[in-house]
């Protein structure tokens, strides 16, 4: 089965008052037709940065690209914007984190996704305008005629995201890059949203690339996930497999650093140091200063990806066996 | 979110950046240029060779000499010392406007902004007031009353000034007014002076302070036409708005006498706003100018191999 | 000593909203509306529930951040609704607020130390010093982030030295807002890990507000459930997790992704969003969109009812 999306490599630096920050040094990722994969980990570990890199929404003077992210075979990164715009929203699309942000609060909702359909497809106002309904009733917005005419501050938030949505399939694009869409809603909406996108993804066969620092949701929707840090995918697995025993110290510790396993008042596990200044690009493992399995030949090299079976990969020299005892 | 791509690491993160420095060529160009106004008009006393009063009858609208470095006005005295001296005039002048608008406006901004109801009506609606008259008429009309001199130009100008520093302060008042800190401040039991003055005013000062850079400038501008309509500075004291008034009628004759105090004017208003707006640049995140890739590793590579090296 | 620490009985917070229209009547957000709870000494209380419930603004009732529309408050025995001004400064030192965003809840311009320091000079605290270094090994910091600003630190490290603010006045009750919401997944369990120690150093009774159910029940003595400014279910933890009675948390506990993926969720999606808090519905506030709705729920408000063990639920079809 050929990939959808393939990144290798890639590397993005940015430049900031404080010198070059390497963000991402050298993401390997591969999203499937068809298949949810997400993308976990903390804050600043990069997992924006690979999303954002795919729709290439940098600011070309202050970023710099490098590596490889092959979309249906074709290489992204040496696109012309021109030909790139044509891919993004048509080919893969997006929805981020804040709806209420991303949404322009001076025209209606119906407007709005009829202007996305235009702009790709050069149809008809009156044809866009139907496209929009029949968009918002798939996303659950009823009833579509009396709500396409609302602006988006008359919205609830989880509407909001649906709307976000309505736009992003409206071309029916093959990948959507979901960042974040449900950390600025509440635990109900965020069920709603979940529920949806899946079926988004059955039916229309869509790959969705879910961003997320919630485990919880990555169990629940994802096929495969990686796990990220400190610029880097560390661990690749089939999401079962992953909870059952992660391999990669960083992706076990975190997991079981998680409350709601064991008994009420005990200690949580918790990773010692803090993560790494990205100010130069890696030469080592990056957790190895946490990591309480790492020794000298960690502290020299950055290990690569290591096979653990069935497609499931680390990047530790010392992968954990899945019934390692904690 | 960017402190956690810069790494929590408790030992000490430099303060200092590396790159988006305040002093880009043309702020340090400008800086340059109003230092050295300012040190030339500070000593005007030591660096002028005449005294600008000093008549030369015989002397009268000469060209620039060896004797004379700007040549004479039309009473025979020597342009350059009265520059210098209108420059002490006026930039001393232009400072005491924008202290007087601070003084009075940035208190009146911050309690506004952080009591609200009626003490923030009442001064929102005097300084509409004022705001309702054209500036300068509005100046026209406080030195008329109050009697034309240089010290009351000042004091009208700067009663001009304070209902926009008012309300630049009001508003960002409002705006930290919101912020958590401030809640946290309340509960720990501050008292409002506290707060509007040690917490909030910290924190909004960095805008204040461009904009009275750029109210330093328009303070020169405004002394000068309030000079040039004889309303500030009284002759025989030297002000660069009064010597563009005197110099008019000799335009043809020797431009000189009003061109260079128009010159300089322009330059010292210019060199401040663009000083204003690289400090804005420097103090806003957003809009700093970095370098780019090609250009930071030239200078980075360059000064490693120096360290080598050396 | 049986005197809850803080209690509040019938606790009303409205808040006018301006009007568009001159004419309009003037309409109100019904934040709080008729909460009674107590809490007592060296307890955890946990309020949970979705953002716009209620439980925010209950905090900042309580810590009286906020004027009281109806109903008392009672801080260890004695009435401080109506307190104002001056009056309120002595109860400030007893009942201490940590904020949700560690970023925003320190002055930006201030450094760590200055700060501290400002904390005891205010009132009148005396050996700072001691008291400031005591702490901070309390929190598991050194010394050097008494130089740092805010923006030099982690959200893990600001929101310790928040913790640690709130704990130089020693006070007698601390309402936590979400601490954690705003941190990293291994930072949370280090804040956590914290509190449960400090709770026994210092046997601190606090109020823990929350969103996420799983922290809740890993730290709290009891818990609260809000939705729409009410309290809809109350019991002991363990009691509590081990029998969901109230519908809204059922739907609340079941649309938390489980980490389980094996297990085949029963999970029950409401429909629609919350109504409004300043249009409130006539009867149960959650008729709306409860699955188990039945035309009596409409009618009238549940009252909250011990249903046994110490278990208050408000619903009528329990």
């Amino acid at each position: 089965m050929d990939n959808l999306l393939e990144i290798s490599n890639l590397t993005v630096e940015l430049m900031s008052t404080q010198g070059i920050v390497y963000a991402l040094s050298g993401v390997d990722l591969s999203v499937r037709p068809g298949e949810i994969h997400g993308i976990v980990g903390e804050s600043g570990c990069g997992k924006s940065m690979t999303a954002k890199s795919v729709m290439r929404l940098h600011n070309p003077r202050r970023t710099r690209m490098g590596g490889s992210i092959r979309f249906e075979g074709q290489e992204l990164l040496s696109l012309s914007d021109r030909a790139m715009e044509k891919l993004r929203g048509t080919e893969i699309s997006m929805i981020f984190q804040d709806p209420m942000t991303s949404l322009n609060p001076l025209m209606t909702i119906g407007a709005q996704i009829a202007d996305m359909y235009r702009c790709h497809t050069g149809a008809g106002k009156g044809e866009a305008m139907d496209k929009a309904k029949e968009m918002l009733t798939k996303v659950g917005i009823e009833p579509a005629a009396r709500r396409c005419r609302q602006y988006p501050f008359e919205l609830s938030g989880g509407m909001q995201q649906r709307v976000m949505i309505a736009m992003a399939i409206a071309c029916t694009p093959k990948l959507l890059i979901a960042d974040e869409p449900t950390t600025a809603l509440d635990v109900t909406i965020q069920a709603q949203i979940l529920e949806l996108l899946q079926k988004l993804s059955d039916d229309m066969g869509m790959s969705i690339l879910l961003i997320t620092h919630n485990f919880g949701v990555v169990a629940e929707t994802c096929r495969r996930v990686s796990v990220m840090y400190a610029g880097k995918v560390v661990e690749t697995g089939e999401t079962s497999a992953l909870l059952r025993g992660a391999r990669h110290p960083y992706s076990r510790s975190l997991i079981n650093s998680i409350p709601g396993g064991g008994e009420r008042g005990t200690r949580l596990e918790t990773i010692p140091g803090f993560p790494p200044a990205m100010f130069r690009p890696p030469e080592a493992c990056l957790f190895a200063p946490r990591c309480p399995y790492a020794d000298d030949r960690c502290r020299a090299a950055y290990p690569p990806s290591a096979d653990c079976g069935n497609g499931h990969l680390a990047a530790c020299f010392y992968p954990l066996r899945e019934e390692a005892a904690v | 979110m960017f402190s956690a791509i810069f790494g929590h690491a408790p030992l000490y993160r430099s303060r200092k950046r590396k790159t988006g420095r305040l002093f880009t060529p043309a702020v340090a160009v400008s800086f340059a240029v109003l230092l050295i106004l300012i040190f030339t008009c500070f000593f005007a006393s030591v660096l002028a060779p005449y005294n600008p009063n000093a008549q030369d009858l015989y002397n009268r609208l000469a060209t620039p000499s060896a004797r004379h470095l700007f040549g004479t006005d039309q009473n025979g005295r020597d342009l350059f010392s009265r520059i210098l001296y209108g420059g002490r005039t006026a930039l001393t002048s232009a400072l005491g406007v924008v202290a007087i608008s601070m003084i009075i406006g940035v208190p009146l901004g911050l309690i506004s902004g952080y009591k609200g109801g009626r003490a923030d009506t009442f001064i929102m609606r005097c300084c509409d007031v004022l705001l309702s008259f054209p500036s300068l008429l509005l100046a026209f009309v406080l030195v008329a009353g109050l009697g034309r001199n240089t010290f009351n130009a000042v004091l009208a100008l700067g009663i001009v000034y304070v209902p926009m520093l008012t309300r630049l302060t009001r508003s960002l008042t409002l705006v930290e007014k919101n912020k958590v800190y401030v809640s946290a401040c309340i509960s720990l039991g501050y008292s409002e002076r506290r707060i509007i003055f040690r917490h909030i005013l910290p924190n909004c000062i960095s805008t204040i302070l461009v904009q009275i850079t750029l109210d330093i400038a328009y303070a020169i501008l405004d002394l000068a036409s309030l000079s040039f309509l004889g309303l500030g500075t009284q002759p025989p004291q030297a002000d660069w708005g009064a010597m563009l008034d005197e110099g008019r009628a000799f335009l043809l004759i020797n431009p000189l006498l009003s061109l260079i105090p128009g010159f300089v004017i322009v330059v010292t208003v210019v060199a401040l706003n663009i000083f204003s707006d690289g400090l804005h640049q420097y103090l806003d995140p957003a809009q700093t100018a970095l370098p780019g890739f090609r250009k930071y590793e030239r200078k980075y590579l360059k000064k490693k191999e120096v360290e080598t090296d050396g | 000593m049986n005197t809850p620490v803080i209690q509040t009985e019938k606790l009303v917070k409205e808040f006018p909203i301006a009007s568009k229209a001159l004419r309009e009547k003037k309409k109100l957000l019904h934040a709080v509306n008729d909460v009674s709870i107590s809490v007592p000494k060296g307890g955890i209380f946990g309020v949970v529930g979705e953002s716009g419930c209620g439980k925010s603004t209950l905090g900042r009732c309580l810590l009286r951040l906020e004027t009281i529309t109806g109903g008392s408050v009672r801080f260890q025995g004695r009435d401080i609704t109506a307190l104002s001004g001056k009056n309120l400064l002595p109860l400030r030192r007893k009942m201490q607020m940590i904020f949700q965003n560690p970023y925003s809840s320190f002055n930006p311009k201030q450094k760590i130390g200055s700060a501290l320091a400002e904390v005891c000079k205010v009132h009148k605290i005396p050996q700072a010093q001691e008291n400031i270094s005591q702490l901070l090994s309390d929190i598991n910091l050194t010394e050097d982030v008494l130089h740092r600003a805010p923006g030099e630190l982690s959200g893990g490290q600001l929101q310790r030295l928040a913790i640690a603010r709130a704990l130089l006045l020693a006070p007698d009750f601390i309402v936590a807002d979400e601490p954690v919401s705003a941190l990293d997944v291994s930072v949370q369990a280090q804040i956590l890990n914290l509190l449960l120690d400090l709770r026994e150093k210092f046997s601190l009774t606090m109020l823990f507000i929350s969103h996420e159910m799983t922290v809740v029940r890993h730290l709290c003595d009891t818990v609260a459930v809000m939705y729409l400014g009410t309290v809809v279910e109350q019991a002991e933890t363990d009691e509590l997790f081990r029998n969901l009675l109230h519908p809204y948390t059922q739907t609340l506990l079941s649309a938390v992704p489980s980490m389980d993926p094996e297990r085949k969720k029963q999970r029950i999606i409401l429909k629609g969003d919350p109504p409004s808090a300043i249009d409130m519905p006539a009867g149960c506030p959650f008729s709306g969109r409860c699955p188990r709705y039945q035309p009596l729920c409409s009618g009238s408000r549940p009252p909250l009812r011990d249903v046994g063990n110490g278990h208050l639920v408000a619903c009528h079809l329990v």
